[in-house]
């Protein structure tokens, strides 16, 4: 259906990867997932008639800076995928980016309860270059992990030196970089964040507090049947 | 003096036919009576996209039914109890309360079971709401109490302009201006699964006046708040009937909304020619000092968010004395 208003839609997803080995047995899925995750959201889009004019989408895994360095949260450029004939090449790099995460090592240890840095990844996706353009604009962050993220103080404790600078000193200055009105750092009517992570206290904490969240409370997405995907794609493009 | 004669106008488009989450607009007036209830609702397409199955096998999602769930409540209350203004706090608090038991009934007959998914985005049947209930008083004053949830909103149109009579209720209590740029969350409206509040005001509004209640497909996608008064008064102008004002009002909608889109207009009928011959007067001045302006910095196609912002400023500034409200502040009235 076109938008008889001519009005211009952006639509940035970022999605947020947990690539520890104990996601080995989910990252096909997840690959999966994501790649039909925006074309999927076209459609419901296009079916409303709001026809997106830009999607861009970035990915970035993460596993543990204690075990895997400084290079342990990894990103992507954002692929932009518009209506032009550059689509087309963008597209191939994305899906050949995606196809090339794999899930192996890099985890917490028994002490860490095999914990990673999502939260640290969560912060990055947060502090992304976010799309101005556009007449609405949706900006949404994607998380899929199989487990509880360490916390800021546990992150910096274990990984000494490899620890980046510029991250939150505990999980209120990143509740505030999400919600408060002076350190949000997303634009309050555009951020959505996807969780799907298995109930624990931090994701649950997330979901209780923090305002346009959806969280599936299961590891990296099981068992989401069909009508609350669906849903969640509705949610998504209803209120734009 | 004259008795007022009270005539409605509705204007209701679905943007997909048969889909679209306005219910139709409320416009009441009791038999043989001078009191009536007219009201908007919009169902919340993205908090209420839960798909539901009704027991005749067909599918609609939480929003498309709540709004006209919800509407169809008020009409039944209001049908055994007339807007009585003595009343108006305790028949605010029993609205309240049928409506809220009737979700939980409804909610029950759906067998509605809890959400898998957890967060604050999702609600079950959400809706906003807009409504006034009127009464005619005498010395041609209508006695009103504004009453709204959500982002939908009342309006008075008189002589002086357009003037809000509600304050959307969302996130950082953004006003007209912020919530046309930012588009911010909504923070409360109705729904089953969560406490809510009806914001109230009362007033004592002098005719010629035109009460109007409509939802944000209506003024959401204009340029600026002014740009819809402008529509407003330029639609009103050009017609000679109610039914043709909404008419012309729909011709102007279509091209440029992007949502369905729902009004209700009430006037004295007596008030027409005056009331075309006063808003002629402000017509000009809208549009010399607020959208020609506006307007000039759009066509310099600069971002100049500032000097558009001061001139939204200056035109919501506008004196509002005469619609001073009969309580200083409005009162919430909330489910517990």
């Amino acid at each position: 259906m076109e938008n008889q208003q001519g009005l211009k839609y952006n639509v940035d997803l970022v999605f947020v990867v947990d690539t520890t080995g104990s996601m080995a047995n989910l990252i096909n899925t997840v690959k999966g997932n994501i790649l039909k995750f925006y074309p999927d959201l076209k459609k419901v889009a296009d079916e409303k008639g709001k026809s997106i004019s830009q999607f861009r989408i970035k990915v970035i895994d993460f596993k543990n800076y204690e075990y895997n360095g400084r290079g342990a949260i990894q990103e992507s450029k954002f692929f932009t995928l518009t209506n032009d004939a550059q689509m087309e090449n963008e597209e191939d790099q994305l899906q050949s980016y995606v196809n090339n995460l794999s899930a192996n090592g890099g985890s917490g240890s028994r002490e860490q309860g095999y914990r990673e840095n999502g939260l640290e990844a969560l912060t990055i996706a947060m502090r992304s270059d976010w799309d101005k353009g556009g007449d609405k604009r949706r900006h949404v962050i994607v998380l899929f992990t199989d487990i509880a993220p360490l916390t800021f103080e546990e992150g910096r404790k274990y990984a000494g030196d490899n620890y980046p600078q510029d991250m939150p000193a505990n999980f209120d200055e990143l509740t505030d970089m999400w919600d408060s009105p002076q350190g949000a750092v997303m634009a309050k009517s555009s951020k959505r964040l996807i969780l799907f992570a298995p109930d624990c206290e931090t994701w649950d904490n997330i979901s209780n507090n923090w305002n346009e969240v959806i969280h599936w409370p299961a590891k990296a997405g099981e068992g989401l049947s069909d009508a609350d995907y669906n849903t969640i794609l509705d949610t998504l493009m209803n209120s734009i | 003096m004259e008795t007022p004669e009270i005539i409605y106008g509705t204007l209701w488009h679905e943007q997909r036919d048969g889909k679209g989450e306005d219910a139709e607009p409320l416009a009441v007036q009791f038999n043989n009576s001078s009191c009536g209830v007219m009201a908007v609702l919009d169902g919340m397409g993205g908090a209420g996209s839960a798909i539901r199955e009704l027991p005749d096998g067909t599918t609609h999602s939480d929003a498309f039914l709540a709004s006209r769930f919800v509407r169809e409540k008020i009409l039944q209350f209001f049908q055994k109890q007339k807007p009585d203004h003595s009343q108006r706090a305790k028949q605010l608090l029993d609205i309240i309360a049928f409506i809220k038991d009737e979700l939980d009934n409804y909610k029950e007959t759906l067998n509605i079971q809890p959400s898998a998914l957890y967060g604050n985005m999702t609600r079950i049947l959400p809706t906003t709401l807009a409504m006034i209930c009127w009464n005619v008083m005498d010395d041609n004053q209508l006695s009103i109490q504004d009453i709204w949830a959500g982002d939908s909103r009342n309006y008075i149109l008189d002589e002086r302009g357009l003037h809000f009579l509600s304050q959307d209720h969302t996130k950082g209590d953004a006003d007209a201006w912020e919530s046309l740029r930012e588009d911010p969350p909504i923070i409360n409206a109705i729904w089953q699964n969560k406490s809510f509040f009806l914001a109230e005001r009362c007033y004592m509004i002098r005719l010629p006046s035109i009460l109007i209640c409509c939802t944000d497909g209506c003024f959401g996608y204009l340029p600026s708040p002014m740009h819809f008064e402008k529509l407003l008064i330029t639609t009103f102008i050009q017609a000679t009937t109610m039914e043709e004002w909404m008419n012309l009002l729909k011709d102007q909608l279509l091209p440029i909304s992007g949502d369905d889109f729902s009004l209700v207009a009430l006037m004295n009928k007596n008030d027409w020619d005056d009331l075309k011959q006063s808003l002629q007067h402000r017509l000009e001045e809208v549009e010399n000092n607020y959208i020609k302006p506006f307007d000039g910095l759009l066509s310099l196609q600069k971002n100049i968010p500032s000097l558009q912002h001061t001139i939204w400023t200056k035109y919501a500034n506008t004196d509002v004395e005469h619609l001073k409200p009969i309580s200083p502040k409005e009162d919430n009235y909330g489910t517990k």
